[in-house]
C-alpha cells in the first residue's frame, strides 16, 4: 500500500490540479516547487513510498536527483510526470537508461486522477518502454572530446579507483589544459580494457569527473569502503581509496560548505577510515607511506584525521562514538581558516607577522560560529574545533587553559594537528618523524603524557607493544 | 566492588528517576540533585567521582554549576547531559573543563561515557597536574620507540 507521496512539478497550475486530485484521499501527499527541495525532503524524512518527479521543464540537476534517490534510497518508487515524450530523448533517456535509473513509469501530461491513481499503485501507464529508442551499449558509449575548465574536473588516482560494474557518473580523461576525453557514461558498464587501450598509448595516472558529481562519488565510495571492512580486497587498493574519498570528501566541504548531507557523509567517511584502519595493520602501513604530506590544505586536513584516529585507536577510553566525534572535529578542526584570506590556508605560523597571527588566532572561534547553524554537528565536535590550539601547559588559544580544563577530544586532535605540521614541516616520513617528535621536550610538555604515549603505540606493529 | 560515587543534576524528577536506574549497577552510590545548590552541597560532604549536569536549570544553570565546582578545587569529570542548548554557554562551560556533552535523550550515549569516566576518565584523564611531568615519560618513549623500529 502506498501511504506517502512527494510530489515535485514547477508549473503552478499542475501543482493546483494535483492537490485537487488528492484532497481527502488516504494519501499522505507532500509537493514541492523547486528541485533543491526535493532532495532536502527525502533526505529529512526517507519514509516516502513514492518520489512523482514531473520533467516537463529539462534541467539537469533534475537528473542529478533522480540518481541521488537511486543511490541513497533505493526502495523509494520513482515516477516521472512529462509534457511531451520528445524531452525524455532529450535528456537521453531512452528505455533502458529510465531503467538503471530506477524509474517506475513514465505519466504523459495532462493526465486524470485515475491515471495517476493507477500508476502510483504500480499499473503501469507507459506503454512507449520499448518504442524508446534504446541505443546499444557499445553505440551510446562512445568517446567524446569535452573542451571545459579544469576547474570543473575532479582527478582520482588511477590505481585507487574502484568502480562498480556500473559507472555511477561521467568519467573522463585529461588529454591537455582543459581538454579531456569522456571514455565512460554514466549508467554504462565500466570496462577496464577501455582504459588498458589508453595505457598503452600513454601512462594514464588519473581518471577525472566533474566536479559537480563529486557528491555522488563521495556517497559510492562511502558505499564500496563500508563493504570492504569485511573483504579481501587488496589492502594497498583500499588504503588508497580510503585517502583519497577522504581528500575528495574535504575539497567538497570546503568549496560547496556544509549541509546536513554532508555531515552525515563525513560520520560515515570518518567510520570507514577508523574501521579500515582498525581491521588491518597492513593497511596502516600503506597510508603512512602516503602520508608524506605535502603542504596543503586538504592534506593537513587528512593528516589530522589520520593521527586522530591512530590516537584514538590506542586510548583506552575512547568509545566508538569517541571516534566520530573526534575524527569529524580533525577534518573540521581549521574550517575558521575558511573566514580569513587564501594564504592563511598554507601560511605557516611562524611566518606571519603580528596583525596577522592575531586574525590566525580567530580562526577557532569563526569555525564554531559557522558550524553553530548545524544543529546537526554535535557538541563535542563544535568543542574541538573551538579548542584544538589549546596547550596543556596553558599556552594555547584562545582561552590559554590549563591541561585540565582542556575537553579531552581536542586534546587529541590538538596533537594529531601538531604532529601532522610537524611532518610537512620537516619534510619527514612519519616514522621517523615520531622519533624526532618525542625528543622535543618542549612541544612534549603542550600535551597529554597519554596521548603522546598513544601516539607512539600506534606506530608499533601488532602485537610488539 | 565498585566504590565510585556518580551525581546525576537535573531539574527534571523523571530523569533523576530514569538515570538513576540506569546506572545503579555500575557504582557504589547514585546521589540526585535537583537543582545547583543541593549538589554543590551534596560535593562537599561526599567523594563524588563523577557527574551528569543538565544545561538550563532555573536558579542555578550547569554552568554557574561547573565554575563553582571547579572553584572549589574540585576537577571531577562533568558531563553535560542537555537539551541542544545556547553556543556561547556551551562553550563556556567548556572552558571549565567538561568531560563530554551528550544531547538529550541518547541514553545509549550518556551510558557509554559515564562508564568510560568512571573506569578510566579520572586516573588516565584527569589525574595530572597543570605541568606535566615530561621527564618521567621520555624514558618510557624511548623503549616503546625501539620497537617501533622492529620489523
Ligand atoms: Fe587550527
Ligand atoms: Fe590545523
Amino acid at each position: 500500500m502506498v501511504n506517502k507521496v512527494l510530489f515535485f512539478d514547477d508549473d503552478i497550475n499542475w501543482a493546483k490540479t494535483l492537490d485537487g486530485y488528492f484532497k481527502g484521499s488516504k494519501i499522505d501527499f507532500c509537493q514541492v516547487t523547486t528541485i533543491a527541495d526535493i532532495r532536502a525532503k527525502i533526505t529529512q524524512d526517507s519514509t516516502y513510498d513514492i518520489v512523482i518527479i514531473d520533467i516537463s521543464n529539462p534541467k539537469r540537476s533534475i537528473l542529478e536527483v533522480i540518481r541521488y534517490i537511486k543511490l541513497n534510497f533505493p526502495s523509494v518508487k520513482m515516477i516521472l510526470t512529462v509534457s511531451d515524450i520528445k524531452i525524455l530523448n532529450k535528456l537521453g533517456l531512452t528505455g533502458g537508461a529510465l531503467l538503471k535509473l530506477g524509474v517506475e513509469d513514465v505519466v504523459v501530461k495532462p493526465y486524470s486522477k485515475e491515471i495517476l491513481i493507477k500508476s502510483i499503485n504500480g499499473i503501469k501507464q507507459f506503454e512507449t518502454w520499448k518504442t524508446l529508442k534504446n541505443v546499444s551499449e557499445e553505440e551510446d558509449d562512445q568517446e567524446e572530446t569535452v573542451r571545459e575548465p579544469d576547474d570543473y574536473f575532479t582527478g582520482v588516482k588511477l590505481e585507487n579507483y574502484v568502480s562498480g560494474s556500473i559507472n555511477v557518473f561521467d568519467l573522463y580523461l585529461r588529454t591537455g589544459r582543459n581538454n579531456y576525453i569522456r571514455i565512460f557514461h554514466r549508467g554504462k558498464k565500466f570496462n577496464r580494457l577501455k582504459i588498458e587501450k589508453y595505457q598503452s598509448n600513454e601512462k594514464i595516472n588519473y581518471l577525472y569527473f566533474k566536479t559537480a558529481d563529486r557528491g555522488t562519488y563521495i556517497n559510492f565510495t562511502n558505499k564500496l569502503l563500508e563493504k570492504m571492512v569485511d573483504k579481501d580486497l587488496n589492502v594497498s587498493k583500499k588504503a588508497g581509496l580510503v585517502k583519497e574519498v577522504s581528500e575528495i570528501y574535504i575539497d567538497e566541504i570546503f568549496t560547496k560548505g556544509i549541509d546536513a548531507q554532508i555531515v552525515t557523509e563525513g560520520e560515515s567517511v570518518c567510520r570507514n577510515v577508523f574501521n579500515l584502519i582498525q581491521e588491518d595493520e597492513i593497511l596502516f602501513e600503506l597510508l603512512e607511506g602516503y602520508l608524506n604530506l605535502e603542504k596543503s590544505f586538504r592534506s593537513h586536513l587528512f593528516g589530522t584525521m589520520f593521527f586522530s584516529s591512530v590516537i584514538c585507536k590506542n586510548v583506552t577510553w575512547a568509545s566508538e562514538n569517541t571516534v566520530e566525534k573526534t575524527c569529524l572535529g580533525a577534518m573540521l578542526h581549521d574550517i575558521g581558516i575558511l573566514k580569513l584570506p587564501e594564504i592563511f590556508k598554507t601560511l605557516s605560523v611562524k611566518a606571519m607577522t603580528a596583525g596577522q597571527l592575531v586574525q590566525y588566532k580567530n580562526h577557532p572561534a569563526a569555525g564554531v560560529e559557522m558550524l553553530a547553524k548545524f544543529p546537526s554537528i554535535s557538541e563535542p565536535v563544535k568543542q574541538i574545533v573551538y579548542q584544538h590550539h589549546e596547550m596543556a601547559d596553558g599556552s594555547g588559544f584562545p582561552n590559554g587553559l590549563p591541561g585540565i580544563r582542556i575537553f579531552p577530544l581536542a586534546r587529541i586532535v590538538a596533537l594529531a594537528n601538531c604532529f601532522s605540521n610537524y611532518i610537512v614541516e620537516k619534510k619527514m616520513a612519519p616514522k621517523q618523524a615520531i622519533h624526532e617528535f618525542v625528543m622535543e621536550r618542549n612541544t612534549l610538555i603542550k600535551f597529554d603524557q597519554a596521548l603522546i604515549k598513544s601516539l607512539i603505540i600506534g606506530f608499533i606493529k601488532k602485537g610488539k607493544a | 566492588m565498585n566504590k565510585k560515587n556518580l551525581l546525576i543534576i537535573d531539574d527534571e524528577p523523571d530523569i533523576l528517576t530514569i538515570l538513576e536506574v540506569l546506572f545503579e549497577k555500575y557504582v557504589n552510590r547514585v546521589f540526585k540533585a535537583e537543582n545547583g545548590l543541593i549538589a554543590l552541597d551534596l560535593i562537599k560532604q561526599n567523594k563524588i567521582d563523577c557527574i551528569i549536569c543538565d544545561i538550563n536549570m532555573p536558579q542555578m544553570s550547569g554552568i554557574e554549576v561547573i565554575k563553582k565546582i571547579r572553584e572549589m578545587g574540585n576537577e571531577v569529570p562533568i558531563i553535560f547531559y542537555s537539551a541542544y542548548g545556547n553556543q556561547e554557554y556551551m562553550l563556556k562551560a567548556g572552558e571549565y573543563g567538561a568531560y563530554d556533552f551528550i544531547s538529550k535523550p541518547n541514553l545509549h550515549q550518556l551510558e557509554e561515557v559515564t562508564v568510560n569516566a568512571l573506569k578510566s576518565g579520572i586516573d588516565s584523564l584527569y589525574d595530572q597536574t597543570t605541568q606535566p611531568q615530561v621527564d618521567d615519560h621520555i624514558l618510557e618513549y624511548q623503549k616503546l620507540l625501539k620497537k617501533v623500529d622492529e620489523k
